[in-house]
């Protein structure tokens, strides 16, 4: 089997049980009818206005990340900050995958 | 033809059918041992020793209220989940768990692509409700990312590597896993597979967020983290996820690394397979019930310091024994 084969098998492999799936949600759950509090961000009990929720981007890193990827990000932030509060999330899962990718590539040697 | 055996293992065996009942039944397992390791009994009521007990919990939460929280991206992320789990059944059918082998040079790339599904899915989640606690769970969890899932797939990449080299599986993982239980009888191959597998039980931990390693999901700290806005169905689908993760996972560990029904064959190789599964989830049951909860910086140096340099020493050494 070619590997182009086996990635269209795969997808569909992949999106049959995600359909059943989808159905079964679409299905069984009941639609939203409240109201209120419920559907208010939760904040151990106090009234937050959603501008207050987010989360600043210093304080989104740990570790290693607060020092090495805040400033790359406070210098990003400027130039293409979409309004998203987390677009830094898209450049974290671009470079996880360009760094998956480099690798599957180096040990298949372009997919084989 | 092939169209219809895909469409019957994705749905039947090994796929949806199987794996969700399978999964919850392993969640069922995991609650029981956790809960004896704490002096607790565990579900009880529900069915025979309340092993119905996570069966009745899905179907309550699937047919609860949808709440979507103000600001909240509910749709998205529950699209995001329903892809996660087709894309973990569909990483089975590339395993020898299925009956017809689905495989090709190279799939190896495939495999590492659908394994990354849930971690972003969960990763989305966090972030597409605008809490503080979600978004510092998220945060905490993505740092965790880059430090368990380098050695996770570098372990995964060893019996590949070697299966290569000594059975010309042409790094394709289902070929790979069926010739894994003769990677143990060389002295070499054997001393890098089990450092391959100690790194990858230990990225798994990290990676279905148990204990040492559940620091995205602090209860006394951050609530729950990154499920602190989710109910009714979504959390269904979120439970279902983990379930479903630890089960594919711990199925692959026992393809790619244990050797899967080897040495038995037929109808007993089932039962091999029954045991070496009940063993790697009886082992991350263990780890999680008697272990205490690392901070992130703590998780982070352990994850970089002592199994990523496992998992890189096991991966160049498969290149040379």
């Amino acid at each position: 089997m070619e590997l182009a084969e086996m990635v269209l098998l795969i997808s569909l492999g992949m999106l049959l049980p995600s359909a059943i799936f989808a159905v079964m949600y679409l299905k069984m759950r009941r639609p939203a009818e409240v109201e209120g509090d419920k559907k208010w961000i939760y904040a151990c009990g106090e009234h937050w206005e959603l501008e207050r929720m987010a989360v600043s981007p210093q304080s989104l890193f740990w570790a290693v990340w607060r020092k090495v990827f805040v400033k790359l990000y406070t210098a990003l932030i400027e130039k293409v900050h979409s309004g998203v509060p987390s677009d830094w999330l898209i450049y974290m899962i671009i470079i996880l995958a360009l760094a998956v990718l480099a690798l599957s590539i180096a040990v298949t040697g372009g997919g084989g | 033809m092939q169209i219809l055996y895909i469409i019957f293992q994705s749905l039947i065996f090994p796929g949806l059918l199987f794996i969700f009942f399978t999964a919850l039944a392993t969640q069922w397992i995991v609650r029981k041992v956790v809960a004896r390791m704490q002096n607790r009994m565990g579900p009880a009521y529900t069915g025979p020793y309340g092993f119905l007990q996570p069966f009745a919990d899905f179907f309550k939460l699937m047919s609860k209220e949808d709440i979507d929280v103000v600001g909240s991206a509910g749709s998205a992320v529950a699209t995001l989940l329903l892809l996660a789990l087709g894309a973990l059944i569909a990483l089975i059918l590339m395993i020898p768990a299925s009956p017809w082998g689905l495989y090709a040079p190279g799939d190896v790339i495939i495999a590492l692509y659908l394994l990354l599904w849930p971690t972003i899915a969960l990763v989305v989640a966090g972030f597409a409700v605008p809490n503080a606690f979600s978004s510092t769970g998220s945060s905490r969890f993505l740092s965790l990312v880059f430090a368990y899932e380098p050695p996770f797939i570098m372990a995964l990449l060893v019996p590949v590597i070697l299966a290569t080299r000594y059975t010309g599986a042409e790094y394709s993982f289902y070929i790979s896993a069926l010739n894994s239980a003769s990677l143990w009888i060389r002295p070499g191959s054997a001393i890098v597979m089990a450092l391959a597998l100690f790194a990858a039980i230990l990225s798994l931990q990290a990676k279905l967020m148990k204990k040492p390693f559940d620091i995205p999901e602090a209860e006394q700290e951050i609530i729950a983290g990154i499920f602190t806005e989710y109910s009714g169905p979504k959390l269904a689908l979120i439970i279902l996820l983990h379930d479903i993760e630890l089960t594919v996972l711990s199925f692959v560990i026992v393809y790619l690394f244990l050797g899967g029904s080897a040495p038995l064959t037929g109808p007993l190789g089932v039962i091999a397979v029954a045991l070496k599964y009940f063993i790697v989830v009886l082992m991350v049951s263990w780890i999680r019930a008697s272990a205490a909860r690392l901070r992130v910086d703590q998780a982070i140096a352990i994850l970089w310091k002592y199994i990523l340099p496992v998992a890189i020493i096991s991966l160049i050494v498969s290149f040379f024994v």
